[in-house]
């Protein structure tokens, strides 16, 4: 235990710190740079009793462009540390409150970002639970969400949440004790935050009621729909809202939405329900996005490999028929044993050239490699091995 | 250390005080506290507090307590956190003093033998060979 402490407490003191950006009861936010890398990282420190370990762990595994990647987490005895990726740009506060409200595509392409990242969250049964302007940052590839100090996963025991509320005016009802919290609360938020980068007033605040009403219908009546008080009543999850609300604003035919570009293909993709991460099986839709964030080249460089592996897993499996006709069950069991093991390799390393799925951050992808596709390696050929010493055993058995 | 007033100075204003708390008003000197000390300590001699935990042979989540203000050490737990910080002979004083416990006194058989492997620079754990070698009650084994 004391040895896990002394470890615990050397990787702290290897960050130092540049920047000191948040500092209250809840725990401390620190901009940190590690000798190892030249980038920057964010440094939390969150008390223990109210630490949501749990989320952490979830969030290490998820693996989104627009959440925040966890590079490392560790315990000290008053503290949990969560050391994660700094997102460099300006938060959607800092824009709005400078430069005034934004137009309807601004507005769409920011949200596009932020109900994806939500729906990830959900995805996998995290509520965020502070989605507010500070915590949306603007930066050059779209909007990121950040800061899941308090987030929560879904946990039905308990009738109330007990750590932290959200931001005021931003937070659902429930956040203040009403009820339990779920995805809808995040829906209630992502609601606020389109009033308010739509207004460039915060809820809450004067002349917000006014300039609310002032919206185009079908606008305001969407962003009232997803900030109801009762839960049921709100859209049931970020992506229904994000349909809905580009429905209202190519509704009512706003010009400055006529010359953006919107992919319609994108809001088909940010989930509704993604199903639980498995530990070792990768869903389609990391390998989509992968496919979707690499560049031509790699493109090209896979496709080329796949095909290659294609045809060679195809000749190795007819030779292998053949060989099962030839000569005897055993020996075509070997070849097909084979053949799929060495199929196996050959995607996984397609996967760890795309990135995606568990080599999306990997810390050694190689390694990675090595653990998923060495050991059912490994297993085929031993099963290989033990079926031909079975075969040689029966022959000597039945033809001494 | 060079804004420090020498403590021969210090006394004389003191003593020429009309009140305590007019010296302690003027000359600004709070309760500076043992976990200061050691983060200057620490600062000065640009140490990591791994490092300096593991050379003491402190238990670790007491030793973190200590840089952390919440506990308070013993006079051995205070003398082998002075070997892990690698500190003089006056540091190691100053320090045993921050800890409200009495100083080093080599009238005292294991008080001489812990200061003379302070000036020599040794290792918290060659002391405790020193020692035992010598019939002494060890460092580490003697925690109170």
């Amino acid at each position: 235990m004391g040895d896990s402490l002394l470890e615990a407490l050397r990787r702290d003191e290897s960050y130092s710190v540049v920047k000191i950006l948040a500092e209250k009861a809840s725990g401390s936010t620190e901009l940190v740079s590690s000798p190892g890398a030249k980038e920057l990282y964010v440094r939390k420190r969150i008390p223990v009793e109210i630490a949501n370990r749990a989320a952490w762990v979830q969030l290490a595994r998820i693996s989104d462009r627009y959440l925040p990647r966890v590079i490392e987490t560790y315990e000290l005895p008053d503290w949990f540390v969560v050391v994660c990726e700094y997102v460099e740009g300006y938060s959607l506060a800092e824009s709005v409150d400078c430069a005034g409200k934004l137009d309807a595509a601004r507005a769409a392409g920011i949200l596009e970002g932020v109900c994806r990242a939500a729906g990830v969250l959900h995805g996998y049964d995290i509520v965020h639970r502070d989605i507010s302007p500070s915590n949306v940052i603007v930066a050059a590839d779209g909007a990121h969400l950040i800061d899941l100090g308090i987030a929560r996963v879904g946990d039905t025991r308990s009738r109330h949440d007990t750590t932290k509320l959200g931001t005021w005016g931003f937070a659902a009802p429930e956040q203040y004790g009403f009820a339990q919290t779920d995805a809808r609360s995040d829906v209630y938020s992502i609601g606020s935050l389109a009033a308010y980068m739509l207004t460039g007033i915060r809820p809450g605040e004067e002349g917000f009621e006014q300039a609310v009403a002032g919206l185009p219908t079908e606008v305001r009546a969407c962003i009232d729909r997803a900030c109801s008080f009762e839960p049921s009543a709100r859209c049931q999850s970020a992506a229904e809202f994000l349909r809905a609300f580009r429905a209202a604003c190519v509704g009512q035919a706003d010009p400055a939405l006529a010359g953006a570009h919107i992919e319609p293909a994108i809001t088909d993709r940010v989930p509704d329900r993604l199903e639980p991460r498995k530990g070792f099986l990768i869903s389609f839709a990391e390998i989509a996005d992968a496919w979707a964030a690499s560049s031509i080249a790699k493109r090209l460089a896979t496709a080329a490999l796949l095909f290659c592996a294609a045809a060679f897993c195809w000749g190795l499996f007819l030779g292998t028929f053949k060989a099962f006709v030839r000569s005897g069950a055993a020996s075509g069991l070997i070849g097909l044993i084979f053949t799929l093991s060495l199929s196996w390799v050959i995607l996984e390393t397609l996967l760890m050239n795309l990135k995606a799925g568990p080599y999306a951050r990997a810390s050694s992808r190689f390694l990675t490699l090595l653990k998923r596709g060495g050991i059912p390696f490994a297993i085929g050929f031993i099963a290989c091995f033990v079926i031909a010493l079975i075969e040689k055993l029966i022959l000597a058995v039945l033809a001494p | 250390m060079g804004e420090e007033r020498l403590t021969d100075e210090l006394l004389e204003q003191l003593l020429a005080s009309a009140t305590p708390e007019a010296y302690l008003a003027e000359t600004g000197i709070g309760d500076r506290s043992l976990p200061e000390y050691l983060g200057q300590l620490l600062a000065e001699k640009r140490l990591v507090r791994s490092e300096v935990i593991r050379a003491a042979g402190v238990n670790p989540t007491f030793g973190y307590q200590i840089f952390q203000g919440t506990r308070h050490p013993g006079r051995d737990t205070a003398i082998m956190l002075a070997f892990g910080l690698r500190c003089s002979l006056i540091e190691t004083q100053r320090l045993l003093r921050l800890a409200g416990v009495s100083e080093l006194w080599c009238k005292v058989p294991r008080d001489a033998i812990i200061i003379f492997a302070l000036q020599h620079g040794y290792s918290r754990v060659e002391t405790d060979d020193e020692l035992y070698r010598l019939g002494e009650k060890t460092l580490l084994a003697g925690e109170d």
